[in-house]
């Protein structure tokens, strides 16, 4: 690997292990579209 | 009026004298391109500047009715921002002879409001980035201090509008890049909520992050042009509403977490002229910021490499190393993490409003808790070492992006070393009328936002 890929793979595992628990609590049904219908509930 | 007069100017005030006569377009042309002339050598932050037709284009608004409320009103924007025909950089060598094939809708509403761009400003490649180095052009500089960054990636935007080289400039902004650059160079700006300002014909960097915004001398100005590039009514936000009531949220988490001591000073300060202002300060606290860091993280680097794969394999070595560095960390994550990212997100959002804004109507807090660094400390290849500080300079912003919540930025005063210092108001979803609101009132009884800097 080059090291520009070495580097990626770091910061990438970083970031995976950062995210990995709520990942893993998701709700099955949880999906993309829920950002918008949120961004609308919470308008004032 | 002088042309010294003329650039002291805000687009608000500019506007008026233009309107009544007072000046002319044609002055405040002369005069901003002068100026332009005069910084650009210490600040690199144009990328080109188009005279003659910008001359010409104000002689005419000075035969002309008044077209709209930037009526003869100069400007020069983020070279990412696509006019038919012309070249957009994007502070790229790859793209640094293609003609862009449309005119984005942000500046068509420029045009029709009034507004005359003569030129384009720096920014950081691709606008992936958040210092403001630029390898292809070359850096763009702090014109407080041009030891120093600008911020990135709308470095130009920043540093020509705190030199008064520069009336208003658009910025881009998917993990910082409008607030940043704002809060280093001492500008007020406007971060609005994701999708409220149309994107297209401006570069992508991130199509489930990137908000189009201004920079500019005063949350006056970024009120108004909010409201044009939002295409809203006629009617301006309510500014000159009291903000007597209004409930401002002090982070218990993460914003002062590491903090520089003078920057929590200047943020408590800034919370005393609310006080005085009638507001009340409320502490909160926040779910946690980090995961959503990592999860905007991971969305951006994800889209940017979708972008830029066919490059990425066809002309690597166009790219300068830690833009290339940055887009090719994209290549290595899952599909899977990157869609969950975006599942995260309603939910996320969710949480934040339920536990911040059923208590408080703004939460406020520090753009950067670091001292402004040095352009010759982050000029940096690509490693591990350099993604973590920038990390670090993007760690109070990226989660705003994630959230997609719209944020006012303004000055709260400036270091020992004379740094500025930015402050956000940070609102509901589609509630840039309270943030810039409270920006306003704020620089109602403050002078931050008229000093400038000594070039």
């Amino acid at each position: 690997m080059s090291p520009d890929e070495v580097a990626a793979a770091a910061i990438v595992a970083a970031l995976l292990k950062a995210t990995a628990e709520r990942f893993a609590r998701l709700p099955l049904e949880a999906e993309p579209s829920d950002f918008q219908a949120e961004q609308r509930r919470n308008a004032p | 009026m002088t042309p010294a007069e003329i650039l002291a100017l805000s687009c608000v005030e500019l506007a008026a004298a233009i309107r009544e006569r007072r000046t002319t377009a044609i002055a405040a042309m002369e005069a901003v391109l002068e100026r332009a002339r005069q910084v650009q050598p210490k600040l690199n932050c144009f990328l080109r500047i188009d005279e003659q037709p910008a001359l010409d284009a104000a002689r005419l608004a000075d035969r002309s009715p008044p077209q709209g409320p930037l009526h003869g009103v100069p400007m020069a924007h983020k070279d990412m921002y696509y006019r038919r025909g012309v070249v957009s950089s994007c502070g790229s060598k790859i793209l640094r002879e293609r003609p862009a094939p449309a005119t984005a809708t942000v500046l068509e509403r420029l045009d029709a409001a009034g507004a005359i761009q003569f030129g384009v400003v720096n920014m950081t490649e691709f606008a992936l980035g958040p210092t403001g180095h630029n390898w292809h052009y070359g850096h763009c500089r702090n014109p407080w201090n041009t030891e120093r960054i600008p911020g990135g990636s709308s470095s130009g935007a920043g540093a020509s509008v705190a030199a008064r080289a520069n009336f208003a400039g658009l910025g881009s902004d998917t993990g910082g890049s409008i607030r940043l650059p704002a809060a280093f160079c001492g500008t007020s700006a406007i971060k609005p909520t994701f999708e409220r300002v149309p994107r297209a014909g401006a570069m992508p960097l991130s199509f489930s992050l990137d908000s189009v915004g201004p920079l500019t001398r005063t949350v006056a100005d970024a009120a108004l042009i909010y409201q044009v590039i939002a295409g809203l009514p006629d009617s301006m936000p309510d500014l000159e509403h009291p903000i007597a009531g209004l409930r401002l949220g002090r982070p218990r988490q993460y914003f002062y977490d590491d903090c520089d001591p003078e920057i929590a000073a200047a943020m408590e300060a800034s919370l005393d002229i609310f006080r005085k202002l009638g507001a009340t300060v409320v502490d909160v606290d926040l779910p946690d910021l980090s995961v959503y860091n990592s999860a905007g993280g991971l969305i951006s680097a994800s889209e940017a490499a979708a972008f830029h794969s066919e490059w990425l394999r066809t002309r690597p070595a166009d790219y300068s190393d830690q833009v290339r560095g940055r887009l090719l960390q994209g290549l290595a994550i899952p599909a899977t993490a990157y869609i969950n990212a975006l599942r995260l997100r309603g939910e996320a959002l969710a949480e934040f409003c339920d536990q911040v804004f059923s208590k408080v109507d703004v939460l406020h807090g520090p753009v950067l808790s670091i001292p402004t660094p040095t352009v010759a400390e982050t000029d940096l290849g690509w490693s591990e070492h350099t993604a973590q500080i920038l990390a670090r300079i993007t760690r109070l912003t990226r989660p705003g992006n994630y959230l997609g919540l719209p944020t006012v930025c303004a000055n709260a005063g400036f270091t020992r070393d004379g740094m500025p210092i930015g402050l956000q108001l940070i609102t509901r979803p589609f509630d840039e009328a309270t943030a810039l609101r409270g920006g306003h009132a704020f620089q109602r009884i403050t002078d931050w936002h008229l000093r400038a800097p000594r070039l």
